[in-house]
Order: structure tokens, then C-alpha cells, then sequence
């Protein structure tokens, strides 16, 4: 992962904000994958979905977010593979192409997941997940 | 590029897989002799046979160096075999030489496999090995000298002229003293031996003829030289001749035909060793593919459970019961034979053990004997493996805190040397081991002192009871030792077989005896493949537990009369006891109402038994229970109760319940179970 060049990242509109991720931590964007309810499980998780034979969590993009919008993509580091409901309006942006914004502290956590950077596309701020942190972050019970 | 060539590199796998199992069989040949104090025929056979085979495939993938050590291995136990054919009272010296050479050929195997990978220096096994060949053969020869000094004094028989160029095996054979008619005696040993012997002549030669002959045999012995298939045959007939005191290999030269023939055998048996014999009746798979076998053999499993349902629903009853029922049993077969290929001796194990052990007590200077049961119980592969981990800690931790020095021992009375159990039975589905010790034990104060320290205690100390505090030791970080040794005191131990066990759906319990001894008892899957599964839901939930568990089903609607609360706990009655009671929509904190139709399932485990509530049954089936996903963190089990998930029919998700845990947070947290998340 460290040695490839990422240029291209996958932009999501959220309800309270919106989030980008990078395109080498996305294994697939399913558009149906049925989720099964789990006991034990925080009310920010939709269920666990089997996703080609193996069993994944499924989570919202934010804490509150109503669920049922049933396209899903997938994330994957090392061992840690999970989906997480988005929104339809997802667009493809170059990174180069969108307008890094500087912040005057360190960045910080965004909604479940931490932020690694800020962009501006489209007039709107975008922060880009660090998906490494937010999948050690996302744990239940460490 | 690494250490190996572009030809090699494509044999590696092949050679490491072989030579892995050479390294074993050679490892177990050394621990039966050690434990015999002596080196059998058939010890002698298998080191043999393993360091030659060894030499041949090592020196075919370039390496040499293990080449050069085999082949020095190899001398030394051809030494043995030719001139004594075993080892009685096998010096501790060359266990610790050849222990050596094993321990380097197993940490060369794991490191071919580095792209860094160089070969290890062997001068030194090699040097060793060169000294100790030296010395026995010195000393044997003495000691043969001794015997022989009156008749074979002077300078070493040299060989007869007239044999000088020929081929074959040449030997001395010397008489004893004084048994007269020295040469009629040899030549009966040739009559003998001409059986079984393409050529065989003497010097003196025409022995019944020459009188003279039989003052130099008194004197000098009779020189005979043979071609043979079997010499080792032939050497043991004359060995065994009437007065014969000594069999002494001269010389032995091939000649070119049977070089030629030798010289292919040699490569044969390398290229069979590396490549793998294509007559045998086993063919050695690599398991990273049985694993794949496998894998498609569960998702085809899950597929048919899928098709089942939309079969069932569409109403084509016809190829549900026809064509469908069939593609089911094939596949059921298929992966009941991928399964059975997977599994291995559970005594596997054994003699890897017994290294660990015999580690330990050289280290820690204890005395220990290892007793094993495990019949021929067989277990999956994987399985194996973790079993393997785990056990390795136990029998650590029995050596290092439980079985005491031989002096402390015999001041209590004890045997100066200690035991360790290890027994392996079958359970209906599940794999019981346990491993017993006959050491001090573990003291419950220390626990307790320990404990109060580190502040473990969770509710009032009194209330513990004997077990818990047991199970404070699989704590992590948690020790009782107050000085670190190699092998304790860092507190790196029993949580780490705790964890293995989960990691494989099983678990640990301890029990023990102040002065007495402990036992840990494990209990595993059998395989971690399928699971014959009772499955259930509740609310939109829906459940699985391993049918090995089940032991009964009751109408809800008939025995409220026998459920009580007490405590914010339900319990029932069954079977005369008031039992556990888990209203599984309560305790998960589900929607929705019980219906009049639910069931309670009685349930019953090594160690814990009790009913769940819930709502309504499905078929029980041979399931695919899948690992917990990593994002759900390490603790998940024990802090839910659900071990892993599985897929149903209708592609839902099913959290396979782990019963001992769901048990042990009932007691803790009561009919409301404390979800961290609600």
C-alpha cells in the first residue's frame, strides 16, 4: 500500500459531512448485499452482510444515519475487511484535482472515522479518511 | 534472487516437505532412543536411512554444507549398523550432538523459505561428529585388540596381493585360539556363505587341501573376499560361523557395473526424494491447497443451502427431491472426504512435545516423565496446530511452577522424578485433552496476594470461589513467579492458550491442588470446517449452536410453571436441579414478545449446562461456522457469547452461539445481559 501512488479518491456526500476515501482500500461497491441483524453490536452498525462467503460487518457512514440505502462498499486492510453503507451520489475526483486545505491543528476524528487530510472539490470541504487508523479505531472489543 | 537457483527454487517445496518429514521421523527416532537408553536396529535404520536421503536431495538443491553434515551423520551411523548393528547404553553425549544436528536441520528448513536466506556454518556438528566417530572407533578398536592381542599381533592386516585389484568386499576373519583345523573351519564358512555370494574365494586359498593353511589362519586369520547383493547378510553368516571371533572389513571396491547400477540407484532415490515417488501409494499435497479443497467445498455447501431454499420457495419440489437431493449427497461427500483427508494423529504431536519437555527439564534440571494415551484419535490439521501451540505453554508452565526439583520432591515424600498425563479422547464431536501433573500445584494464596495487587478482583475477594481464582492466572500479564526465568515470570503464559483455544471454538479449565498437582483440560472441534448445528431464531435474529450440545427440546408453553426468578436470574427446573435459564430475547435485548410456540433447548457442556428460550427451530444442518471478522476485536466472544457466524439458506447471517461463554456472562451479568453498545 505505502509504495502505491494514489491519485484517484472515491468522494461520498454525508448528512453531517463529507468523507473521501482512497481508491487502493476499496475492494468493491456492492449494490445490493443483504445485512442480517446481530445482537451485540452498536446501534452505528447496519448488521453482518456475507460478502462473496465471507461474513463482514456492515456499518453507517455517520453514528446516526438512517440506514437503507443499500449501496455498500468495501473496505480492506490487512485482515480487516468491512462494509460501509454510502450514499448513491458517490463521484470519482483526481486528488490532484481537489484543493488541499490546511489546518491550523492536527487532524482529527470525523464522525467514526479519522481524518488523515481536508480537500475542497466542488466548492464543498471533503475529508479524506484514513482508513488504516479508523479500521484499528472501528474495533468493538479490542 | 535468493539463495537457491531458478531449478531449485521450483523443487524447494517438494524438498522442505520431504526433508521436513525426514527431519521428524528423525527427531522421533532420537526421543524412542533416548527414552530406551539405546539405539535399536530399527533406530539405527530410520537415522540411517534419513541423514542418506538427506545428503542426496540437500546436495541436489545446493546446499551443500547440510549435505556435508548428513553424510557425516550418515558415517557414523553406518559405523554402528555395519559393526554393531545397534547401540546398548547410547552416551548422553551423542544425544546432545545428534540433538543438535536435528534442532540445526529443523531452523535450516524454516529458513529457506526467507528471501535472505544463507545456509548455516555446520562446521561445528561436523567437527563433533568427526571427534565422536573417531573416538568410538578408537575405542572399539582397542577394545577389539584386547580380545585379539595373542593371535593378531604386529602391524594391520594388510590385503593379500592376490586380491589387490579385484572387486568386491574383502575381510579378515580370525578364529579362536586354539580351535584347530583353522582351515577346514574357513572353509566351511565359505561353503556356507557361497550361497548367498556371486563370487567368493580365500587367501590361503584351497583351503581343504593345504594343511600349511591352517597354521597361518592361527596366525594371521583367513582373508576372504565376496560379491554380493546382500554383504550385510553374507558379514552376519560369517559373524556367526562356528569359533569365530572377529569379522574385520578390509576393503570394499564396486566394480564399474555395479558402480554404474549403485551410482543410478543414488540418483533415483534423490530425484525420488525430491520429486516425489510416483508409485507410492501416498502423494503429499500441499496443504495451502487442501485448505482451498476445503474452502470450495464449504461454499459449496452454503451455495446448496441457498438453492434449497429458493427450490423450496418456487415450489419445484421435483428437483428439490430429484436431481437436487443428489448434486447434496455428492457434495456432503465431498466434503466429508476433504475433511477425513485433513486429519491427523493427535499423537502427532507427541514427540515434539517431548522436545519441549526434555528442553525445560535439562534447562531447569527436573526429572520428569511423560506418560501419553491418545490411542489413535485423529484430529483436523489445523486443529493440530493449535492444539500444539497451546500445549507447548501447558507443559512449560507444569515444569517451570508446577513439578518441583528432585530434592524438594523427595523431602515431601514425592517421587524424585515427576509426571506429566497427557491424555486425548473423542467426545461425541469434540476433542478432550488433557495434560496432568503430579508438581505442587497452584497455590490459591498467591493467586489471591497477586490478584489484590494488581487490583484484578471485581467483586468483593470472599465471594470468589475456588475456580475463579484459577482463572485469574489466565489474566494477561499475570504471574505468581517472582523471578523471571526463560520459560516464566513475564507473565506471557496461560493467556496466550486461552487465546489459541478461542482462536480454534475451544477452551480451557483448570483445576488444582495445593501440593497435589494440576490439570488443564482443553476441548476442541474435531475440524473447524463443518459443524452438525441445531439452528433457532429469535426476534429477527438467528442462531446457531453445535448439535454435540443439545441434548433435549420442551415446550415453553409447558414448563412455565417450572421457570423461577431469583436474583434477576431465571432458572429452571430439569431433571430434579434448578438449572440456568437464558430468555435469549432478554438477555440480547431483542424486539419483540415470546410466542406461545417457543421452545427451550437444554443444553449441556463440559462444564456448564443450562436452557435458552427461544422462538422457533429450523432443520439442523452441517454448517460452515466462519471465524469472527477481525474488526470485532479479540474479546468479542466472551464479552457476547457469540463465537462466529454462519450463512443461512436464504443468505442470512446466523451468529453461532458459544454456549460456555454465554453461560459464564449469564452468571456474571444476570436475564438482562449488559450489552457494552445499548
Amino acid at each position: 500500500m505505502a509504495e502505491t501512488v494514489i491519485n484517484e479518491i472515491l468522494c461520498i456526500p454525508g448528512k453531517k459531512r463529507n468523507y473521501a476515501v482512497e481508491f487502493p482500500y476499496i475492494e468493491e461497491i456492492c449494490q445490493s448485499l443483504q445485512v442480517s441483524c446481530i445482537p451485540c453490536l452498536p446501534q452505528w452498525y447496519c448488521g453482518m452482510g456475507n460478502y462473496k462467503g465471507m461474513i463482514i460487518p456492515v456499518i453507517r457512514m455517520e453514528r446516526d444515519e438512517e440506514t437503507g440505502r443499500r449501496m455498500i462498499m468495501v473496505l480492506k486492510h490487512e485482515q480487516f475487511i468491512l462494509g460501509v453503507e454510502i450514499s448513491p451520489r458517490t463521484f470519482i475526483v483526481q486528488k490532484s484535482s481537489a484543493k488541499e486545505i490546511s489546518r491550523n491543528q492536527e487532524t482529527g476524528d470525523a464522525e467514526l472515522w479519522k481524518e488523515k487530510e481536508l480537500f475542497m472539490v466542488d466548492k464543498e470541504l471533503y475529508s479524506l479518511i484514513d482508513v488504516e487508523k479508523s479500521l484499528d479505531n472501528l474495533v468493538l472489543y479490542p | 534472487m535468493g539463495y537457491f537457483d531458478e531449478d531449485a527454487q521450483e523443487m524447494l517445496e517438494i524438498y522442505l516437505l520431504e526433508t521436513k518429514q525426514l527431519a521428524r521421523q528423525f527427531s522421533e527416532a532420537l526421543l524412542n532412543a533416548e527414552d530406551k537408553g539405546a539405539f535399536s536396529q530399527e533406530d539405527l535404520h530410520s537415522v540411517f536411512r534419513a541423514m542418506h536421503t538427506i545428503k542426496s536431495s540437500s546436495a541436489m538443491m545446493g546446499l551443500e554444507k547440510l549435505s556435508s553434515m548428513a553424510h557425516k551423520l550418515e558415517d557414523l551411523f553406518a559405523y554402528y549398523r555395519e559393526e554393531f548393528g545397534k547401540i546398548e547404553n547410547a552416551e548422553s553425549d551423542l544425544f546432545d550432538l545428534l540433538y543438535m544436528a536435528s534442532d540445526f536441520i529443523e531452523s535450516e528448513l524454516d529458513e529457506m523459505v526467507k528471501a535472505d536466506y544463507c545456509p548455516g556454518s555446520t562446521d561445528e556438528i561436523e567437527q563433533l561428529t568427526h571427534e565422536y566417530l573417531n573416538r568410538i572407533s578408537r575405542s572399539d578398536q582397542a577394545g577389539e585388540t584386547e580380545e585379539t592381542e595373542l593371535k593378531a599381533e604386529g602391524p594391520s592386516p594388510v590385503v593379500p596381493e592376490a586380491f589387490a585389484e579385484k572387486s568386491g568386499v574383502i575381510v579378515r576373519v580370525l578364529f579362536e585360539s586354539g580351535c584347530r583345523m583353522e582351515n577346514i573351519r574357513a572353509f566351511m564358512l565359505l561353503r556356507q556363505i557361497s550361497a548367498v555370494c556371486r563370487e567368493v574365494e580365500s587367501y590361503p586359498d584351497n583351503l581343504e587341501k593345504s594343511q600349511d593353511s591352517a597354521k597361518y589362519i592361527d596366525e594371521n586369520g583367513v582373508f576372504i573376499r565376496f560379491e554380493a547383493d546382500d554383504k550385510e547378510k553374507v558379514l552376519e553368516m560369517i559373524r556367526q560361523g562356528l569359533f569365530v571371533t572377529s569379522c574385520e572389513v578390509l576393503s570394499e571396491r564396486k566394480n564399474n557395473k555395479e558402480e554404474e547400477q549403485e551410482e543410478k540407484k543414488e540418483e533415483k532415490q534423490a530425484r525420488d526424494s525430491v520429486s516425489g515417488n510416483i508409485d507410492s501409494e501416498f502423494l503429499q499435497v500441499r496443504m495451502e491447497r487442501l485448505d482451498q479443497l476445503q474452502n470450495l467445498a464449504s461454499e459449496l455447501m452454503i451455495s446448496t443451502l441457498t438453492l434449497d431454499a429458493a427450490l423450496e420457495q418456487n415450489g419445484l419440489m421435483e428437483i428439490r427431491e430429484g436431481v437436487f437431493h443428489h448434486i447434496n449427497r455428492l457434495i456432503t461427500d465431498v466434503e466429508k472426504t476433504v475433511m477425513e483427508m485433513r486429519m491427523v494423529p493427535v499423537s502427532r504431536m507427541i514427540p515434539r512435545l517431548q522436545r519441549v519437555l526434555r528442553e525445560v527439564c535439562r534447562n531447569q534440571q527436573k526429572e520428569v516423565d511423560f506418560n501419553t494415551n491418545c490411542g489413535d484419535i485423529e484430529a483436523d490439521k489445523s486443529v493440530i496446530e493449535y492444539l500444539y501451540e497451546a500445549l507447548i505453554h501447558i507443559i512449560r508452565n507444569a515444569v517451570d511452577h508446577g513439578i518441583e526439583s528432585p530434592v524438594e520432591r523427595e523431602a515431601c515424600g514425592k517421587p524424585r522424578r515427576g509426571t506429566i498425563l497427557f491424555s486425548a479422547e473423542n467426545t461425541g464431536g469434540e476433542l478432550r485433552i488433557s495434560v496432568s501433573d503430579d508438581g505442587r500445584g497452584i497455590d490459591e494464596e498467591s493467586v489471591r496476594r497477586r490478584a489484590r495487587e494488581r487490583g484484578l478482583f471485581c467483586k468483593p475477594e470472599e465471594e470468589y470461589e475456588h475456580w475463579e481464582i484459577l482463572e485469574l492466572v489466565l489474566t494477561p500479564g499475570f504471574t505468581t513467579n517472582e523471578a523471571v526465568t526463560e520459560y516464566s515470570g513475564r507473565g506471557v503464559g496461560l493467556d496466550v492458550v486461552k487465546k489459541v483455544l478461542e482462536d480454534a471454538g475451544g477452551h480451557l479449565y483448570m483445576d488444582s491442588k495445593s501440593g497435589e498437582g494440576s490439570i488443564f483440560t482443553i476441548t476442541v472441534p474435531l475440524s473447524l470446517a463443518t459443524m452438525e448445528c441445531t439452528r433457532f431464531q429469535v426476534g429477527e435474529c438467528r442462531f446457531s449452536v453445535p448439535s454435540r450440545y443439545v441434548h433435549q427440546f420442551l415446550e415453553y408453553d409447558e414448563k412455565q410453571h417450572d421457570i423461577r426468578e431469583e436474583n434477576n436470574r431465571l432458572s429452571i427446573l430439569y431433571d430434579n436441579s434448578m438449572i440456568p435459564l437464558v430468555d435469549l430475547r432478554k438477555f440480547y435485548e431483542l424486539d419483540g414478545e415470546t410466542p406461545k410456540s417457543a421452545i427451550l433447548i437444554y443444553l449441556k457442556c463440559l462444564e456448564k449446562e443450562g436452557c435458552i428460550l427461544v422462538d422457533g427451530m429450523y432443520t439442523q444442518k452441517r454448517i460452515v461456522v466462519k471465524p469472527l471478522p477481525a474488526v470485532l476485536g479479540v474479546n468479542f466472544r466472551t464479552n457476547t457469547g457469540i463465537g462466529g457466524f454462519s450463512v443461512m439458506g436464504n443468505g442470512k447471517v446466523c451468529a453461532a452461539l458459544d454456549i460456555e461463554s454465554l453461560f459464564v456472562r449469564y452468571e456474571r451479568e444476570g436475564k438482562y445481559g449488559r450489552n457494552r453498545y445499548k
